[in-house]
């Protein structure tokens, strides 16, 4: 199975790097939306991206880059911002908007609804070296932030009043962190579709804070975890001539629930 | 002076919560500021703490305070997410956030936090295995940490028995001496702010009156504020 890995990395190498960026950067993310428990954020600002995606179909525009990004960057921002409704009223409101208006847009392009079909299904292959440049300049940039000041991030997005009574700019953070959630999500729902990001957003976090005894082990353990899947189910899905985005939200997802089992067996309370 | 106000108006929105608020708090003083439920206790405590816009008047914080590097915080409840993993030292810890120092320094400062409200040796305990005291206390000892000069704690005292609540403002009255600290504390146990407070700030209707303990906390007021029902249990 390896070997055949091998022999296809040649043909595959911006794929293959590209996803198992993606897969780090937004497993990272993913730990600060699991610790403000926000899970479903990671699903309703991907709808967003998908709809940008079908807003630049509908134009006729050639790029949808832009629309994505930018609806996702438009929806992190609206679920962050204070007002009279909770995150997850606004947060179910912007998946359920977003996934009726793309499909509503494109009803009659049957090449656009192939397209969106494309975008849920989550195929990877695609990825171009600009790519692999970027998510690897965004993922060490994040990786910095959170190992160089990891208890500022953390205390902002777990308990932001305290930390801002103790100086902190909590608006600051939370503004960088939603802006950079949307930037990631836009951009990776374009090159791995939206299995994809959602599932990399959302289960190597989960699995990480059920195998950490703190926060701040969550916040390497959780990429670690991205890696080790993504990398696995492509050289699985290269093996079975499957596609590889599904087998790795499908291999975290049994490795979840493996773990809350055994966790379960355990008897452990807290799980 | 480290906190001063001057006509100060506070509210949400557009609705005024308190006003013709003046007050002085000093370097030392150990400041209750107490009053029945919704008077705007809270109110009053996040505007030190820079959490609410004053709608009117003058909010005046000395230059040491002003930053928040200074102050240490502890909300009523804390907002925790049980469902995380941490311990009891990585969560005292995050009140460093902010700073920086070196790793033996920042030992010693959990060390002595986790001591000041009798939870040594907790340090490397599941946070989520705490009793509600304890979490309490914890609360308390990560405001501790940052070597604070100024304490602010909303309702510390929820939760503890009355041993608890002693032993914790006993520790806090020892910090204040040690190092010369200065406590804003909003509680609802008259008894806890005769005992220790040196100024009194009685939030009611919409007014902040200040003085002694021995001046505000009169039966006659008790009475017109609580009604005579609660008297025996003062």
């Amino acid at each position: 199975m390896i070997e055949e890995f091998i022999a296809s990395w040649a043909l595959f190498r911006d794929t293959y790097l590209a996803g198992l960026e993606i897969s780090m950067l937004l497993s990272l993310l993913g730990v600060l939306v699991v610790v403000r428990d926000q899970i479903f954020v990671g699903a309703a600002i991907a709808q967003a991206a998908t709809l940008g995606v079908a807003l630049a179909i509908w134009l006729g525009f050639e790029n949808a880059v832009v629309f994505s990004v930018g609806l996702s960057v438009g929806a992190a921002l609206l679920i962050g911002r204070l007002g009279h409704e909770t995150p997850e009223a606004r947060t179910g409101w912007i998946f359920l908007f977003a996934s009726s208006a793309s499909i509503l847009l494109l009803a009659h392009s049957p090449h656009g609804l192939e397209e969106i079909h494309r975008l849920v299904t989550s195929t990877i292959i695609g990825a171009t070296s600009i790519d692999v440049v970027v998510y690897l300049v965004m993922l060490s940039v994040l990786a910095l932030i959170c190992f160089l000041v990891p208890r500022r991030v953390l205390l902002s997005a777990i308990d932001p009043e305290v930390a801002k009574a103790m100086g902190i700019r909590v608006g600051a953070w939370s503004l960088g962190m939603a802006g950079t959630l949307g930037v990631s999500v836009g951009l990776a729902l374009r090159t791995s579709g939206l299995l994809f990001t959602f599932g990399n957003l959302i289960l190597p976090a989960l699995i990480a804070k059920a195998v950490s005894r703190r926060l701040r082990t969550m916040v390497w353990v959780s990429p670690l975890i991205a890696l080790v899947t993504a990398l696995g189910g492509f050289i699985f899905a290269n093996a079975h001539d499957y596609p590889p985005g599904p087998v790795v939200v499908a291999l975290q997802a049994i490795g979840l629930a493996a773990i809350w089992f055994l966790r379960f067996l355990l008897g452990d309370k807290n799980g | 002076m480290l906190i001063r106000t001057q006509d100060l108006a506070l509210g949400y929105g557009r609705k005024c919560v308190l006003r013709g608020v003046n007050l002085e708090v000093q370097s030392g003083d150990f400041f209750f500021v107490v009053g029945p439920n919704g008077s705007g206790k809270s109110t009053l405590l996040r505007s030190f703490l820079g959490l609410i816009e004053p709608m009117n008047g003058e909010l005046i914080l000395g230059d040491t305070y002003r930053s928040g590097a200074r102050t240490g915080f502890v909300p009523q409840r804390s907002e925790f997410n049980l469902s995380l993993p941490t311990t009891v030292g990585e969560f005292v810890g995050l009140g460093l956030a902010g700073q920086r120092m070196q790793r033996a320094e920042e030992r010693e400062r959990k060390a002595f936090a986790l001591n000041q409200v009798a939870l040594d040796g907790h340090e490397d305990r599941d946070y989520r295995s705490l009793s509600g005291g304890q979490r309490q206390r914890a609360l308390v000892a990560r405001a501790l940490v940052r070597k604070p000069s100024l304490l602010v704690l909303d309702e510390p005292t929820n939760g503890l028995d009355m041993h608890g609540q002693v032993r914790l403002l006993d520790a806090l009255s020892r910090w204040r001496d040690e190092f010369a600290g200065t406590a804003i504390f909003v509680t609802h146990d008259l008894r806890i702010a005769r005992s220790y407070a040196t100024r009194v700030a009685f939030v009611c209707e919409g007014t902040v009156t200040v003085g002694a303990a021995s001046e505000l906390l009169t039966p006659k007021r008790i009475e017109d504020v609580y009604g005579s029902e609660v008297l025996p249990l003062i």
